[in-house]
């Protein structure tokens, strides 16, 4: 008996330091998993968590860059949702700015960085309007990068077209031509298969911005079919719900 | 036998208990900002592992870790400094006091440190290359756009800059680290009319009008430091046409760790000037090229090399004018400079910057009159640099580097007999000299932080000159002090010395005894700043000693004396759209100098000195700008009069520029620009002949228009 006593009890502490020795990759997938979901839920305060995580992740050392890269994506959405907090908005995303930099210096040929580094740059456009030209210039070579290094990946698509559906047509952009990346982003995400550490996110977001574009374009109907065929690729997804609720809100107020 | 086999087995369990069963340490404390107000939702951890806590809204955290052994706690929240601290772990409970100082918030472009102001798009932003181009009047050149910033005086129509009552040769450039002697196109006694390396070649430029650390030495008034570009990320490819200039720039990677990029400018105003219809009075329009290749190579994970070459070559020939006599002037100038700098960290503290240079610079000078030489001068100037400079960052962030500098200098030619003077009738001298000296420089430099957001730098620097077998000390410090979120106040001061040219020592046609000429700086400083804008005040006094004076015996002497004082006031303002600032500068300058017989006024004492720029970008890809510049005119004596009695009429200009963004295809950008200098056609007086002010000599440029367009692929 004794010795069983003894045998579980090394099997409970050799269980508990194979816990500590829990690899990044681990770590990473039940973020990706964590941060999906705090997203859907818009909110912030699980996005901060997330970042906490991350922020210690970020000095084991292993696969830093990539570590870096989810840091600044959290930040990002931790900005996006606290948009109408300009000074709060504007560390996070000064911080996601830093982190996706940093990111970019540990591994350039990570598309997903270049890309997220567009829309960071287009953000801030939002804030400070007066960097629109030295940041339209920088996140227009970081994107062709983007597409250069993954021609195939459906988020440098999409993030392509949300740049481009508030860029007017003289400039290069216009709602048609985001459309078109909406809809190859679309069609891309529909082909990507399962991505293990690396991101997998915008499969719902996609179709919320075709969604997006159509509003944009009058065209409520279809801009709702999108809204809900967000929500059927993913159910949870809480951007989809809330447009979804205006747009009934709008309607039964014109009724 | 089976109580043995238990009391073994019990043994090894008390055996391996310790490695099994780390000891459980417990850290706790308390983090707080730096008003001692408690911080909520900060992440402490130690680094490399999982283990940490956030601290609720008492500031207080607790967390328990099974580690053991020297692990580094680390203590986050976005928008402060990051605080570390090392600890010892052995399951002994640990208390943690941390205070957390705010990051500076970027964006506002100006250090803590008195009279500096750092450009790039690294640190701070306050010009970056396209903001440079984009200056209303600037003409894409980095010295006229730091005309725009407060204590750089107004004196002619260049980009000389003349920096708190300092003549234009106070100011010192480097690049890359490397000293740059001849930092000017078509170089004048005023500096030259274009700063010699385009914005597009710069990631950054640190610009100083005093105060500046030990780091720099042999300058008396002014620092302007600029960085080359780094490493390309993509391959980039871009065509510029204007109405004066064609240039053709790229970058292009060759793998991860090695990049390239080059250039290639060339400038003829003939288009220019005949499309304005400006008068310049040419007999060779102003023409320049310039070569840039600058490679980068991360040689390995803690270091990087740059090899940075840049050639330039320009040339002009202009109808002098006097009233006397008539002449021509003819001055072709080329440059070639090598640069090799290494940065390497040694650790994660500790950063090693090394950087050897070489200059090759040429001039060739010829004024004649009626087919006779007045001038008909050659000089070649060779100058060989090595730099190593050691940064450490402990509880104090330290500096300490050393530089040796060769410079040879070489005259051949004719020159009138009398300095500053082209009249005919005097006679000539046949120079053939050749010069060389050797600058030898250490240097030391500490910032400590103390509580309260005081912060102090102290520096000892030290120079020796060949030449002269002159060896000076400079100490310097500046204190900074953060007095609320918005507001801080500084205090720099420090001596400064500034050796002659090789040439000045010569026994014959100089002095080998002058001293070097010697300045004390004396600056407060406050600054107020959010993120929407700043607002800095700097009053300054500075003691000018050992100034070269005129001599009729011993050609001349080092008992020159003088003072400049003032005041800088700068305002940065951004709104939605719209962005500006306002630079104005007061000044009281008086020299007893080269021919003077007591304190009187130099050309660069410009008593006040405006500059307002406004930029507008109605929608992202469209920006309209305006500055308008004013100065008092310059002192000169009038015919008759009293010495230096008289101040020529104020200049201003109002100048005007537009650009535009279009992409024709994917990655393909295109700007065009406009822009109209002097709209209002001002009639500029620069000068009178002989001091006669009813012969003015008006400035050749009236309104001018400049159109051009930039296209990437």
């Amino acid at each position: 008996m004794k010795k069983a006593l003894l045998v579980m009890f090394v099997f409970i502490v050799l269980v508990l330091k194979a816990d500590d020795k829990q690899t990044v990759d681990e770590h990473l997938l039940a973020i990706k998993s964590a941060q999906q979901e705090a997203v859907d839920e818009g909110d912030v305060e699980k996005l901060k968590e997330i970042s906490t995580k991350l922020e210690r992740l970020s000095t084991f050392g292993d696969k830093k860059w990539i570590v870096d890269y989810y840091l600044a994506l959290n930040n990002y959405r931790i900005s996006t949702i606290l948009y109408e907090n300009k000074e709060m908005s504007e560390k996070y995303l000064e911080s996601s700015k830093e982190l996706i930099q940093k990111s970019i210096a540990g591994k350039d040929d990570f598309a997903e960085s270049h890309a997220l580094f567009t829309s960071i740059l287009g953000m801030e456009i939002g804030f400070k309007p007066q960097l629109g030209m030295t940041n339209g210039i920088q996140s227009g070579r970081e994107i062709e990068k983007a597409k250069k290094l993954a021609p195939e990946n459906p988020r440098v698509y999409m993030i392509d077209g949300t740049g481009k559906l508030y860029t007017p047509v003289m400039f290069g952009g216009g709602i048609d031509k985001a459309i078109g990346l909406f809809e190859k982003a679309a069609e891309l995400f529909l082909q990507e298969k399962d991505m293990g550490i690396y991101p997998d996110w915008g499969r719902d977001e996609v179709y919320v911005w075709l969604g997006n574009a159509y509003k944009e374009k009058k065209e409520d109907s279809t801009a709702t079919e999108y809204y809900k065929k967000a929500l059927e690729v993913n159910p949870d997804c809480g951007w989809a719900k809330v447009l979804l609720g205006e747009f009934e809100q709008g309607k039964e107020e014109a009724q | 036998m089976r109580k043995v086999k238990i009391s073994i087995s019990k043994a090894c369990l008390f055996f391996l208990l310790p490695v099994l069963l780390p000891g459980n340490t417990v850290i706790e404390g308390r983090v707080t900002g730096e008003k001692k107000e408690a911080l909520l939702g900060v992440n402490v951890f130690l680094e490399g592992t999982l283990d940490g806590a956030s601290s609720d809204e008492k500031g207080n955290f607790k967390f328990t870790t099974k580690e053991t052994g020297k692990f580094n706690l680390l203590v986050r929240m976005i928008g402060y400094k990051e605080f570390r601290q090392e600890l010892f772990l052995e399951g002994e409970q640990i208390t943690i006091r941390a205070r957390l100082r705010e990051a500076v918030v970027k964006g506002e472009g100006v250090t803590v440190r008195a009279s500096s102001f750092t450009t790039g798009e690294e640190s701070g932003v306050t010009l970056t290359p396209l903001e440079v181009i984009m200056t209303p009047g600037a003409a894409a050149d980095v010295c006229w756009a730091i005309k725009s910033f407060p204590g750089v005086q107004h004196v002619e129509e260049g980009a000389g800059l003349f920096v708190r009552g300092g003549e234009v040769t106070e100011t010192k450039f480097l690049l890359d680290g490397a000293n740059v002697y001849h930092p000017y196109r078509y170089e004048s006694p005023t500096g030259g009319f274009f700063g010699t390396f385009s914005p597009f070649l710069l990631k950054g430029t640190y610009f100083s009008s005093g105060g500046f650390g030990a780091e720099y030495g042999n300058a008396l008034s002014g620092i302007l430091s600029m960085e080359s570009q780094d490493l390309p990320s993509e391959r980039i490819v871009s065509l510029g046409m204007g109405l004066a200039n064609f240039s053709i720039a790229g970058a292009v990677p060759l793998g991860d760790k090695l990049g390239v990029n080059f250039s290639g400018n060339q400038s003829n105003t003939k288009p220019l000037f005949d499309f304005n219809n400006v008068d310049g009075d040419f007999t060779e329009y102003p023409f320049s090229y310039d070569l840039n290749l600058n490679l980068s190579w991360l040689y390995s994970e803690e270091g990087r090399a740059k090899l940075f070459f840049f050639r330039e070559k320009d040339n002009v020939g202009v109808l002098l004018e006097d009233p006397t006599w008539g002449g021509n002037y003819y001055g072709t100038e080329n440059s070639n400079l090598y640069n090799l700098k290494i940065d390497h960290a040694l650790s994660d503290n500790s950063f090693l910057n090394f950087n050897v240079s070489r200059t090759d610079f040429g001039k060739e000078t010829e004024i004649t009159s009626s087919d006779e030489y007045i001038l008909d001068l050659k000089e070649t100037d060779r100058i060989s640099q090595a730099k190593i400079l050691l940064e450490k960052k402990t509880w104090m962030f330290f500096k300490f580097g050393g530089s040796f500098e060769q410079r040879k200098s070489y005259f051949e030619g004719f020159v009138p007999s009398e300095e500053d003077s082209l009249d005919p009738s005097i006679p000539s001298n046949y120079y053939d000299r050749e010069y060389e000296s050797y600058i030898s420089s250490v240097f030391v430099e500490g910032t400590s932080f103390f509580p309260y957001n005081l912060s102090l730098t102290s520096g000892l620097r030290f120079d020796r000159d060949s030449k002269s077998a002159k060896n000076v000390f400079d100490p310097r410090f500046a204190l900074s002090w953060k007095t609320t979120d918005v507001i801080t106040l500084a205090f720099a001061a420090g001596i400064f010395h500034q050796f002659y040219e090789p040439w000045r020592y010569d026994p014959e046609y100089g002095n080998p005894e002058l001293d070097p000429m010697d300045a004390r700086h004396y600056i407060v400083s406050g600054t107020w700043k959010n993120d929407g804008g700043m607002v800095r005040v700097e009053g300054y006094y500075k003691d000018y000693k050992k100034l070269m004076r005129e001599d009729d015996s011993l050609n001349y002497l080092s008992s020159g004396f003088g003072y400049a004082k003032g005041v800088d006031f700068f305002v940065k303002k951004s709104f939605e759209k719209i962005e500006g600032r306002i630079a104005y500068s007061y000044l009281r300058s008086e020299r007893n100098w080269q021919d003077y017989s007591g304190l009187f006024s130099p050309d660069f004492d410009i008593t006040h000195n405006l500059s307002a720029i406004v930029n507008f970008s109605p929608f992202t890809f469209f920006q309209l700008g305006t500055k308008f510049m004013y100065a008092t005119g310059k002192p000169f004596t009038p015919m008759g009069g009293d010495f230096r009695s008289e101040r020529l009429p104020s200049y201003w200009a109002l100048d005007l520029s537009a650009s535009y963004l279009h992409s024709f295809f994917d990655n393909n950008l295109t700007v065009f620009y406009f822009s109209v200098n002097n709209v209002t056609n001002k009639d500029n007086i620069l000068g009178y002949h002989n001091g006669d002010e009813n012969q003015p000599i008006e400035s050749s440029y009236g309104r001018l228009y400049y159109f051009g367009v930039s296209f990437q692929m």
